[in-house]
């Protein structure tokens, strides 16, 4: 027996306001809601709202996980947040999160940014804290409001992004087997125009503001908003997923039809759909449901595995494949145990 | 590569029926979006297990020069891999 990080529980929070298709077709007069639903597999996103952050999805989404009784803010000790929209340049988000959390002022807190593999990456630290006995109990909080860096009139990422906060409890236990990992990781720097705010931060500082047209298409952004090459995104996941899943397998030393659950990145349906064919994956094994909430960027995957849990398609002793994807490029990959 | 059988798959990509489609078909901002453009990806990749960068796929105007990208990725591609 050896002191082994699993993933005690989850609990996910989404913003009370809405956006559904209806509201986008009266918007964009030439699309019909129940195409949008097709092509996507949303029905609905939820987004905050002006003076909602991140932050507040994140304090929402751990209190309920508190407030479940598996564990008490005193028995956090050490944070992880996990987002690209913080409050502030500075502070840590985390900081001030141990602050309203109420956690103890002896417990680790600390910010990073990743995407759509930030939650694979969150248990990779989560898991070598634990096992280092470094900490017991990592609160892994992701939290993301896209929305905010949404261009109204861009249609494209309009559809595809909700705003969203999972807080999941990574905890210690003695067990003769390991229960998250391996881990495969990748990054590709070249990718990084392709899904990009260009303006804000400190290499294109203060925006210019200047409205321009994307493309042939009828969106419109500035270069403070979130800019999405979808196509190219499309391809860099054709190439990237189905790799790393072998990867995975190879050092996992598994076979496929070993994992008894597959839950990707919730993208769009159109995406998963293509990558389940090309996995040969049978839609059994494999979660896709956007329905409510649509793409969550950092939280799709914990949010999946909530659900997947509560719909009994996930049960104690099965082994799930998780891939994370996408800003960066960034990208990772591992298994988990459900205990 | 044979370009009928391939015509055929492009035409769902554009929402079009197979009587409709030919190498003489226009692709400009009313058929050629990127919904389009990413059912065009995924029957190519299907097809060919192969991705086309997606500035060349936007910049082709006929169905004509959509199979000729895809020929000449194709070529390159499995040289590459050689």
């Amino acid at each position: 027996m050896k002191t082994c990080a699993f993933i005690k529980a989850i609990s996910s929070f989404l913003p009370s306001g809405t956006l559904t298709n209806e509201q986008l077709a009266l918007e964009f007069g030439d699309w019909k809601a129940d195409k949008i639903f097709e092509k996507t597999g949303i029905a609905t996103r939820h987004i905050a709202s002006r003076d909602e952050c991140s932050s507040d999805l994140g304090v929402a989404a751990a209190r309920q996980l508190f407030e479940s009784d598996i564990c008490s803010p005193a028995e956090i000790d050490f944070l992880l947040f996990c987002t690209q929209s913080p409050d502030y340049f500075l502070p840590t988000t985390a900081c001030l999160l141990q602050d309203r959390l109420e956690l103890r002022t002896d417990c680790g807190a600390v910010d990073f940014n990743q995407g759509c593999s930030g939650f694979v990456y969150g248990l990779a630290l989560a898991k070598s804290l634990v096992e280092t006995g470094t900490a017991t109990n990592v609160l892994l909080i992701t939290a993301e409001t896209y929305s905010k860096f949404i261009n109204p009139q861009d249609r494209s990422v309009r559809t595809i992004f909700g705003d969203g906060a999972a807080a999941t409890l990574v905890s210690s236990v003695e067990s003769r087997d390991e229960l998250i990992g391996p881990f495969i990781f990748g990054t590709d720097g070249r990718g990084a125009c392709e899904l990009i705010v260009p303006a804000g931060g400190m290499r294109q500082s203060p925006a210019s503001g200047t409205t321009v047209k994307i493309g042939d298409s009828e969106s419109w952004r500035t270069d403070r908003d979130l800019y999405m090459n979808g196509p190219e995104i499309f391809n860099f996941t054709l190439r990237t997923v189905p790799r790393a899943m072998n990867q995975l397998l190879e050092k996992s030393g598994l076979g496929q039809e070993e994992i008894d659950y597959f839950i990707l990145h919730q993208a769009n349906k159109f995406m998963l759909e293509r990558l389940r064919n090309k996995l040969k994956i049978s839609p059994e094994k494999f979660w896709l449901d956007l329905r409510t909430g649509g793409n969550t960027v950092s939280s799709t995957i914990p949010i999946a595995l909530e659900s997947a849990s509560k719909a009994g398609k996930i049960k104690t002793g099965d082994r799930v494949a998780l891939i994370g994807f996408g800003v960066g490029y960034s990208w990772a990959a591992t298994l988990m145990r459900v205990i | 590569m044979d370009r009928e059988a391939f015509i055929i798959e492009i035409a769902d990509a554009l929402n079009m029926s197979q009587d409709e489609i030919s190498e003489e078909t226009l692709l400009n901002a009313d058929n050629w979006d990127s919904v389009a453009q990413l059912a065009a990806i995924a029957a190519i990749d299907e097809r060919f297990s192969i991705t086309i960068p997606s500035k060349a796929l936007a910049e082709v105007r006929s169905v004509g020069e959509l199979l000729n990208l895809v020929e000449r990725n194709i070529t390159q591609q499995s040289a590459g891999a050689q």
